[in-house]
């Protein structure tokens, strides 16, 4: 037992014993590199499919929604759905637990409530799917697909059903934000909407004035700084690196430079 | 694809094949098990790859991989919040079991293991400041912690593992 407390943190033990620790362990880099590079084809696409995702749902007429806003959130909107007739053919009722098959490998599971998942949106003409959710999951790219291509018949077949995926699916398809609760409290004068999917607040001040927070990672703080177009500005606040994020803050219409750091300067971490 | 892509394909896949190894071992060391570092590798190179025009020109790449590997590591531990629970004994979970015959009492116990027993964040300043070398000043700057902050940290990981690494020798009287 060490009879000294060390009196900062320099060790010179530790190093050499994590080494002699890591000494056996020997990645496969061949499979290392192509599974990254796979994967970061695929993270490209999804960022890109994302967009596309939301799009195509407004066009669709279908409400895309998310319940991580900080609050409690919204509810997710729901829509009308055009040309579908008010009564439709009688169908069997649905059961907790049932698994629908979707097709291309998708599954639906029936559950009682969206505990849990991420909800994509609901269909509002009642019938036999009205409060139930559907989790659906299965292979990314058809996931991608039947979401953005309005959900197959599954609405048809189950007006007033909801439909949710799981939050490992939702990470997959690029729904999450970078954190899951708002990162920061704004100081008196502003109210802030957290829209935690989009990594963004929309902020008034009390005379009416507006701003955006911007959640940022970490590791991009010094090029944001560093670029004029972006933090490198006196119209823009940016924060120190916090738990692997940073926040830039940026003015909006009726708010001066001034207000900008203001508000930033209010903000205070939740840890 | 065209040619340059193509060519940033292969420079981006020796970049795998050259630190591959160090980012995979950082990776053991945060979250003690090979498939969770495995995972952690790969998304980490993944995302690299998504930005790798600007990244490849930057003075240090592997740095930037570095930096995405801890934020992604830490940024993972706010989603899985509830699932991790270091604990304040780290032989509460680490001490082999007696009972067994085969088992001995005097093993010295797997460093591994007592890393994962330590919050994330020290796990990430163990890693900075022992296992990259990294001074405190760079490590506050890599984690968005305060100097005062990295020091606490690291004496507190010390505490726990110093005891695990510095068996005595015994010799018979």
């Amino acid at each position: 037992m060490n009879d000294h407390e060390p009196m900062n943190d320099h060790d010179t033990l530790l190093g050499p014993a994590l080494r002699e620790r890591m000494r056996s362990e020997q990645p496969d880099l061949e499979h290392l590199a192509t599974a990254s590079l796979r994967a970061g084809v695929r993270l490209r696409r999804r960022r890109t499919a994302s967009m596309v995702l939301g799009s195509a749902a407004a066009v669709a007429g279908i409400g895309v929604g998310g319940t991580l806003l900080a609050g409690g959130g919204t509810a997710p909107s729901a829509v009308e759905e055009p040309g579908l007739a008010a009564t439709s053919p009688a169908a069997p009722s649905l059961a907790v637990g049932q698994v629908l098959d979707l097709g291309n490998g998708l599954t639906g599971t029936i559950a009682a409530d969206d505990t849990g998942a991420f909800v994509m949106g609901e269909s509002s003409l009642p019938g036999a799917g009205t409060g139930f959710v559907a989790v659906v999951t299965g292979p990314l790219v058809p996931l991608q697909d039947w979401l953005s291509g309005g959900w197959g018949s599954l609405s048809t077949d189950w007006p007033g059903i909801t439909v949710a995926v799981s939050m490992a699916d939702a990470g997959a398809l690029g729904m999450l934000g970078s954190v899951d609760e708002a990162p920061v409290t704004v100081g008196a004068g502003w109210t802030c909407e957290w829209f935690l999917v989009d990594d963004k607040a929309s902020c008034t001040a009390d005379d009416g004035g507006g701003a955006s927070l911007v959640i940022r990672d970490a590791a991009d703080r010094a090029v944001w700084l560093g670029s004029t177009d972006k933090g490198d500005t006196s119209a823009v606040w940016t924060s120190e690196n916090h738990d692997g994020i940073f926040i830039s803050v940026q003015g909006g219409d009726g708010t001066t430079n001034a207000e900008v750091r203001q508000l930033g300067h209010s903000l205070a971490w939740v840890d | 694809m065209g040619v340059k892509a193509d060519r940033q394909t292969e420079a981006f896949t020796a970049f795998v094949r050259e630190t591959g190894t160090q980012l995979h071992h950082a990776a053991m060391l945060l979250t003690g098990d090979h498939h969770l570092a495995e995972d952690l590798t790969q998304s980490t190179y993944a995302k690299v790859f998504v930005h790798w025009r600007r990244v490849s020109t930057t003075d240090s790449p592997i740095a930037y991989a570095r930096t995405t590997l801890l934020n992604t590591f830490l940024s993972h531990r706010r989603l899985r919040r509830n699932t991790e629970r270091p604990t304040d004994d780290v032989r509460q979970h680490t001490r082999t079991d007696d009972s067994r015959p085969d088992v001995d009492p005097g093993a010295r116990v797997d460093l591994l293991t007592a890393l994962a027993t330590l919050p994330p964040i020290d796990r990430a300043v163990v890693v900075l400041r022992y296992w990259e070398d990294r001074s405190v000043a760079e490590t506050a700057a890599d984690l968005g912690l305060t100097e005062s902050v990295v020091r606490t940290r690291a004496r507190r990981a010390l505490q726990r593992l110093r005891p695990l690494i510095d068996v005595p020798e015994r010799t018979s009287p």
